[in-house]
């Protein structure tokens, strides 16, 4: 009996989630969020590789030669061991340093589009949110209005039954209430398929109900300016320019 | 056995790459103008979706407004006319009329909401 009770109420049980918890999951959650993170750890990394060329190159190998008695003459050695150790420094190379350079620019610009696709994200996600609540309140309409119809359909039997109006507003009663039934299923429909994509796009492994209602909120004055300076995706081609300009400093070595 | 080493320095200087320099260096201008074209793009692309999205603010305001003045005029239409048809003055297809009437605004309003409420998000993701 209780596990029967502890099935059903994970089934039916759903976590309920605020925007800002949304905003948060989705954050830490995002397949592209995951995978601008492992490519900042890339460029990280590349300015490792790029250091290399200041740092001495060692390489060590080793041969060995047998030469037959027919071969060896003389005092020529028939076993011959060989051990070559190389050390390479560059003394000067001012390509390894423009390739220091370009490749911490790359890592800004890693930085850049994580930041990017942070800010995508959340709108992303914030409009699948209110969509889900703007559902929800359709959904809610349509309760309300299915529950006047039902109380329409009894008082009008009641009327019919004691003669007071035809047949037909019966009818026509019945159709409307029927209707609004479906126009319910359908928007029931809508919101739970609404919300499998929500959670596909959080990554969410419990089911999740959006919490709030849409009000109005004032908007907050923004300029030119602001958005020219705070954009991210501006940012991005900015920096996506210094890196090219960089890449031709470099390769002009 | 014989035991013995060498020891050398070997110093090159490459004279000619088959213009392999050459090419990268053009593609890498090529790639330079290219970046060129998409930050004009971006900024170009960028304005445009500001000036729109504060157009669909202010205009999604005005209609919010007018929306609940029309929800408070069909509020009160409907509880006339429920009451009317509850004492036979109106007939039913009145009725109907008004509670299609206010149901749908009432879904418009919360359409606009939600419209005005992703603008609002769109402004914001635009301006970080």
């Amino acid at each position: 009996m209780r596990l029967l009770l502890l099935i059903l109420f994970n089934s039916f049980w759903a976590m309920a989630l605020t925007l800002e918890q949304a905003v948060e999951t989705a954050m830490k959650n995002h397949t592209s969020i995951r995978l601008s993170t492992l490519e900042l750890q890339k460029a990280e990394e590349g300015i490792r590789r790029a250091r290399a060329g200041i740092l001495p190159q060692v390489s060590l190998s080793y041969s060995y030669t047998r030469l037959s008695e027919e071969l060896a003459f003389g005092s020529t050695p028939r076993n011959r061991h060989s051990y070559n150790l190389e050390l390479e420094q560059a003394v000067f190379n001012r390509a390894v340093f423009e390739g220091i350079k370009l490749a911490r620019e790359q890592r800004e610009l890693q930085e850049l589009l994580r930041q990017d696709t942070l800010r995508e994200v959340e709108f992303q996600t914030k409009v699948l949110f209110y969509a889900l609540l703007y559902r929800k309140e359709v959904i809610k309409l349509l309760e309300e209005n299915l529950k006047y119809w039902e109380e329409n359909l009894k008082q009008t039997e009641g009327r019919f039954q004691a003669g007071m109006v035809p047949k037909v507003e019966l009818i026509r009663v019945r159709a409307q209430l029927e209707s609004v039934k479906a126009q319910l299923e359908g928007a029931r429909a809508d919101y739970h398929k609404a919300l499998e994509d929500f959670r596909a796009f959080l990554r969410l492994e419990e089911k999740a109900e959006p919490q709030g209602s849409l009000t109005y909120i004032p908007p907050t004055s923004v300029d030119m300016k602001t958005l020219l300076e705070n954009n991210s995706t501006l940012k991005v081609a900015k920096k996506n320019l210094e890196v090219a300009r960089r890449a031709l400093g470099v390769q002009e070595f | 056995m014989v035991e013995g080493y060498t020891f050398g320095a070997r110093l090159s200087y490459r004279i000619f790459d088959g213009f392999a320099r050459e090419a990268s260096l053009s593609q890498a201008r090529i790639e330079v103008l290219k970046q060129v074209e998409n930050l004009r793009e971006t900024e170009n692309r960028i304005r445009v979706e500001f000036f729109k999205t504060l157009e669909d603010i202010r205009s999604l305001q005005v209609q919010i407004r007018a929306l609940e003045l029309s929800l408070e005029s069909a509020r009160e239409t409907l509880r006339l006319s429920t009451e009317r048809y509850r004492f036979g003055v109106a007939t039913q297809l009145e009725v109907l009329e008004v509670v299609s009437s206010y149901n749908q605004i009432l879904q418009n309003h919360y359409l606009t909401l939600f419209q005005y409420n992703t603008a609002l998000a769109k402004l914001e993701r635009l301006t970080r």
